[in-house]
């Protein structure tokens, strides 16, 4: 069903009860964001009040700091080498759950989404201790594996869920053709829900480029941007970090923003 | 599936739970192996539970209270205007404006973490625009920085849209029959969202508490940023102990944090099994 175009005004007057409820809670979310974006564009080093003036110097600065480039450059190899392996192994897993009876399944699947939610200082403690075991203590592979483990779940969960609400009579048929698994997988599961599975990518990839704690333990002198972040925030107070952030997360809305337009459609998201 | 296939999916659960028991439980066992031994200088000696008794001798017992305590008061907090903000969103007529607002704040959650709260420091600091407003509330006239309250309202911009996303699920989920079933009964607006909705909407309430819970008691940037030094959690304990490598006292803390997190999903599993009954 169509809706008449209405001036924001109109909007305003017949939602208005409405919008004041979640009125609280979107300030909250909105503040930091947006107080990071003046930050990055003030002319003095430090934060003051009245407002000292509008200046770009801090995003030029940034251009320039290899460091922090080398950062931002680590990360993005974390995030896609963690996004690529925990989708290589939670798809067929999450297709695995989804084809075992209900029960089964959903204990199977909750029993596996421990990694997720156990905080993440505690697995990046114990990592390290594993890492070191393993002889890849201190390098980036060890911050992506680490990520593998505690992402990978999500997208299991996420292609469980998926694969339930597919039709299995394609994949039998599939199957009395001869049909390998694999290729089933790939092109009978896979054609279907590809838009799940890139999303699923991009959530973990965003998701992987912004943890600290774990790549803290292990990363070493190979810094991923939160640690250098943090540990910059330690010894200075540059405003570029807020230039760095406004950048990192208009980058991170972007691919998030797409990954909920592939995830769900239109009238999944309406509440009927 | 054919005898071929189901091999063939056998060894895909296998491996896959074989790759999460190795890479997740093993980690997790020389965690135990640390807790039980003895540090001198960062150099192992030792196995004994003298870390152990150390700790529960420190204060690592209150910063443990003071996490858990935390964490529940917050969760509480976001769970509260979580359900708030998607009262009024599941108000909203035009389905376009329920899908911007739910969708700002799926992405908000995206934003990045430590930039945000090193942002918000400001907000909540004496050289921040909302100095006056911090002055004429607080019966001290100082700011919010450094107070246990600067650091409530500091997790909610970063906890508030997955809670908010979650909740706008469980609520989407109310079959809209019973709802107008308890109208039709008689009951008041309020009775039915207290005694047909909430308890509805239970599983993914206890989902949205257990998913901010776990996000406070491990989190470490907020507490650190905001708090200072005035509030020390048990997750900054850990942390600050790793930095000086003091390996056992923190992997006995870890182990202790971590038997108080594996009993909360525990219990909020049964409960949510309980409710879907």
């Amino acid at each position: 069903m169509g809706y008449p175009k209405k001036s924001a005004l109109a909007v305003l007057r017949n939602h208005g009860a409405a919008l004041l409820l979640p009125l609280p809670a979107l300030v909250l979310i909105a503040a930091p964001l947006a107080a990071m974006t003046f930050l990055s564009f003030s002319s003095a080093r430090f934060p003051s009040w009245p407002w000292p003036g509008w200046d770009v110097a801090w995003y030029r600065q940034l251009l320039s700091n290899e460091a922090l480039r080398g950062s931002l450059l680590r990360s993005v190899l974390v995030g896609v080498s963690a996004a690529a392996a925990s989708l290589s192994l939670g798809f067929p897993a999450g297709y695995w759950l989804a084809r075992l009876p209900e029960k089964a399944g959903v204990r199977l699947l909750l029993l596996l989404t421990v990694p997720a939610v156990v905080p993440f200082i505690l697995f990046g403690l114990s990592f390290l201790e594993f890492s070191r075991m393993l002889r890849i203590d201190r390098t980036l592979l060890a911050v992506s594996l680490g990520h593998i483990v505690v992402f990978c779940p999500i997208v299991t969960a996420l292609c469980y869920h998926r694969c339930r609400q597919l039709d299995t009579l394609l994949e039998d048929a599939a199957r009395e053709f001869g049909a390998s698994e694999w290729r089933i997988l790939g092109e009978i599961v896979g054609g279907q829900i590809w838009k799940s599975l890139l999303a699923a990518f991009l959530v973990v990839f965003v998701m992987s480029w912004d943890e600290f704690i774990i790549a803290w333990f292990v990363s070493g002198f190979e810094k991923t941007y939160p640690v250098f972040v943090r540990n910059a925030l330690e010894s200075t107070m540059s405003p570029e970090i807020h230039a760095a952030g406004v950048v990192v997360a208009l980058c991170c809305c972007g691919l998030a923003l797409l990954s909920i337009r592939l995830l769900t459609s239109f009238r999944k998201w309406n509440g009927q | 599936m054919n005898s071929l296939g189901r091999r063939t999916w056998i060894w895909v659960g296998a491996g896959y739970s074989a790759f999460q028991l190795v890479l997740f439980g093993a980690p997790l066992l020389l965690l135990l192996r640390t807790s039980l031994r003895r540090y001198e200088l960062g150099i192992p000696g030792e196995f004994g539970t003298s870390n152990f008794q150390f700790i529960l001798s420190s204060t690592f017992p209150a910063a443990l209270v003071r996490s858990l305590t935390l964490g529940t008061f917050v969760s509480l907090l976001t769970l509260l205007l979580s359900l708030i903000a998607v009262e009024g969103i599941f108000r909203l007529r035009r389905p376009r404006l329920r899908i911007a607002i739910l969708t700002s704040c799926a992405v908000a959650f995206f934003g990045g973490m430590i930039p945000r709260t090193f942002a918000f420091e400001y907000l909540l600091s004496d050289q921040g625009p909302m100095r006056g407003s911090w002055q004429s509330l607080l019966p001290g006239g100082s700011s919010l920085l450094y107070t246990r309250a600067g650091v409530v309202i500091a997790y909610l911009p970063i906890l508030l849209p997955l809670c908010i996303v979650v909740i706008y699920i469980a609520r989407a989920a109310v079959p809209y029959a019973l709802v107008e079933a308890a109208r039709d009964l008689g009951a008041t607006g309020w009775q039915t969202h207290t005694k047909v909705v909430l308890p509805t909407m239970q599983p993914g309430l206890i989902v949205g508490f257990l998913l901010s819970f776990l996000s406070v008691v491990g989190d470490t940037i907020v507490v650190d940023l905001v708090g200072g030094s005035r509030i020390y959690t048990a997750a900054n304990q850990i942390f600050d102990q790793a930095k000086i490598d003091d390996w056992g006292n923190a992997a006995a803390e870890a182990v202790v944090l971590l038997v108080c997190v594996l009993l909360f999903i525990g219990v909020s599993v049964w409960a949510i099994q309980r409710s879907l009954r």
